[in-house]
């Protein structure tokens, strides 16, 4: 999901980059308004997680190679513009040290991943969690499922309106691809949310910004 | 021998000619955990950025790059997934073919990573902690 340069068109950089960027000074603003100095160590960490995750990749079908994307599991942490703003500044360290995806593009892969996985997913949480409190679990399971798979349906149509694939013959390649991604992500968010309420639950009544 | 011999006629009955190459230089294409790009599409864009070759890479990732002439060759690759590289290739001489390699393993550029992200975290640290201090 880490899209290179060159691969988009320019009305979907320049559409992606406005949008992304508007985000990221938004969530700027949000987080330096309530910074505090215990929180700063906790950002740093959940930089370097996301940069770490994002950076092992392991193999699946259709002869891909997937990473997990963590980005929602630092949400329900830290809040989805410290998540957004995290993953933004991975995305754009990813670019330039691992080459794992490019600078132009940096506003349709934080679309994909920083804006669905940190933002979009988090409030879609919230309201579900409030609906069905009993099956708070499976919801971050799915939600975390769901923040992958969205971001891939949104890098085939990014590709696709660049006129680099067709749509209809990628998407479900695309999807069962990150099938298996999303399924790893919801068990390991999962795990993780429930390691943290059994060692150290203060983590997760921290302010999210 | 046989084989070469049938298929020469077969061809020529055809009139179509063929030569092997000896000196062709493969270039193959894969994810930082080893798995190849498998029939990934990919296109090569001559100096004069005009399309040169396009197709599929093979089941291991691999395509044969043959260049006729020197200048910046441009080879893009894309799995239709997401993931995919351009990359430009300089061509001094079309005898003596060199692809240059990553200069770092993926561990070391993980770890330049982690270091410039914990090094910023401690410098916002201190610049957040002396303004508390003082207020």
């Amino acid at each position: 999901m880490h899209i290179p340069d060159g691969f988009l068109d320019f009305k979907v950089v320049s559409g992606t980059n406005l949008f992304s960027f508007l985000t990221l000074i938004y969530s700027l603003k949000r987080i330096l308004k309530k910074l505090k100095p215990e929180r700063v160590p906790l950002l740093g960490i959940s930089c370097a997680f996301i940069f770490l995750i994002q950076a092992i990749s392991f193999p699946v079908p259709y002869g891909t190679s997937v990473h997990l994307s963590g980005i929602f599991l630092i949400s329900l942490i830290l809040g989805p513009f410290s998540s957004f703003f995290l993953s933004f500044f991975t995305l754009f360290l990813s670019a330039i040290i691992l080459g794992h995806g490019g600078i132009l593009t940096i506003g349709a892969n934080s679309f994909n991943l920083s804006f669905i996985g940190g933002i979009f997913c988090f409030y879609i949480y919230k309201f579900l969690e409030k609906i069905l409190p009993k099956i708070k679990y499976f919801l971050i399971f799915f939600i975390s499922f769901l923040s992958i798979i969205l971001g891939s349906i949104f890098c085939t149509f990014f590709l696709s309106i660049s006129g680099k694939i067709s749509f209809s013959k990628s998407i479900l390649p695309m999807v069962i691809s990150h099938t298996v991604a999303g399924i790893v992500e919801g068990i390991f968010v999962v795990l993780t949310i429930k390691f943290f309420e059994k060692v150290k639950p203060e983590i997760l009544k921290i302010e999210k910004i | 021998m046989h084989i070469y011999l049938l298929l020469s006629l077969i061809i020529f009955s055809h009139g179509v000619n063929f030569e092997f190459f000896e000196n062709a230089k493969g270039i193959k294409f894969f994810y930082e955990d080893g798995t190849p790009l498998s029939f990934a599409e990919y296109k090569i864009y001559s100096p004069d950025n005009k399309v040169f070759s396009e197709g599929e890479l093979d089941k291991l990732g691999r395509i044969l790059f043959l260049p006729d002439r020197p200048g910046k060759w441009k080879i893009e690759v894309d799995d239709g997934m997401g993931h995919g590289i351009i990359k430009e290739i300089e061509i001094k001489d079309v005898k003596n073919i060199v692809f240059s390699k990553s200069s770092y393993p993926l561990y070391l550029k993980i770890l330049t990573g982690l270091g410039i992200i914990f090094g910023l975290t401690g410098i916002i640290f201190y610049i957040i902690g002396r303004k508390y201090a003082h207020t």
